[in-house]
């Protein structure tokens, strides 16, 4: 994999970047998550699902339909800048942004330089005609190579909803970190 | 066997029949090994069709799907045939599990 040192604020994936202009004005719900791995990993489906229910409770066509798809994808956004998150800075930000048929749903983490680069390098395959190709061979890799983790959340929400997400990635000043912001529009009918 | 949780519950009492029902969000693959190894044994125990009845798994997350994934890979060394019976009302089962069937020409796809 190709890696990228990244030395100014940049923007990856496949969502339009001039979408994000006032944005964060328009936050409905806003949340700090301070979290341990695996003591508190139940708390990404709790607060998930509490997005969730805080989105759709004044819907009321196909409201089951999409309750079941918005958890789904918030719950996945979630444990994955968990996940990637650097050791020392267990506490994620999530933002939530109610628009008309539209959820815009933001997380941001601190994460070291290689988890940043696996993000760059599966933003840049958002942008394949075939991700479900791509999901299948990294599920086959992973089982070859015995890989712990799976690497197939971001690919599978933008592969089978109606969804596009874009990495704002701002290095943090002496350290090898850096903030990743990860934003992901959800349409919705 | 029954494994039940607070989240979810995995039977497989019944030969050639694993249910699996409630929401499985586990933090990796890894911790799927535990409560998936009762697929795996019902898979090397079946005796026919494989059926996993996942009609009423309301959730399961990328880690599990991998790990789902994984078990479908393991049934094609193994020349096993599976079912997974899934729920078109819950929209992750239709849109995911459809295309694990790229992984194995023996594994079907009922949807209730």
């Amino acid at each position: 994999m190709k890696q990228t040192k990244i030395n100014k604020i940049t923007f990856w994936g496949n969502l339009d970047e001039s979408k994000l202009k006032y944005l964060k004005n328009k936050i409905s719900l806003s949340f700090k998550m301070p979290i341990k791995h695996t003591e508190d990993w139940k708390k990404c489906s709790i607060i998930s699902n509490f997005f969730t229910d805080y989105c759709t409770s004044s819907m009321f066509k196909n409201k089951k339909e999409i309750k079941s798809i918005l958890s789904t994808i918030i719950n996945e956004l979630i444990e994955n800048a968990i996940k990637h998150s650097y050791k020392d800075y267990n506490e994620i930000n999530i933002f939530l942004i109610n628009l008309d048929n539209e959820i815009i749903f933001i997380t941001e983490n601190i994460a070291p330089q290689d988890n940043t680069n696996n993000l760059i390098h599966t933003m840049n395959q958002l942008k394949h005609s075939n991700i479900e190709s791509l999901i299948l061979n990294r599920i086959k890799n992973n089982f070859m190579y015995n890989q712990e983790n799976s690497e197939i959340g971001l690919l599978n929400i933008a592969n089978n909803y109606r969804t596009t997400i874009g990495a704002r990635i701002t290095p943090i000043e002496k350290t090898k970190l850096n903030k990743i912001e990860l934003i992901t529009s959800i349409k919705y009918e | 066997m029954i494994i039940k949780t607070e989240d979810y519950i995995i039977d497989s009492s019944i030969l050639n029949k694993i249910t699996i029902s409630g929401s499985m969000r586990l933090p990796s693959p890894l911790s799927y090994d535990q409560p998936f190894s009762l697929i795996k044994k019902a898979l090397e125990e079946s005796t026919t069709i494989l059926d996993i009845d996942l009609t009423d798994l309301e959730y399961l997350n990328s880690s599990g799907i991998t790990s789902l994934a994984r078990i479908i890979i393991q049934a094609r060394k193994d020349d096993k045939e599976m079912k997974l019976i899934i729920n078109k009302t819950i929209p992750w089962q239709d849109k995911t599990l459809s295309s694990l069937k790229n992984l194995w020409e023996k594994l079907h796809i009922e949807t209730n």
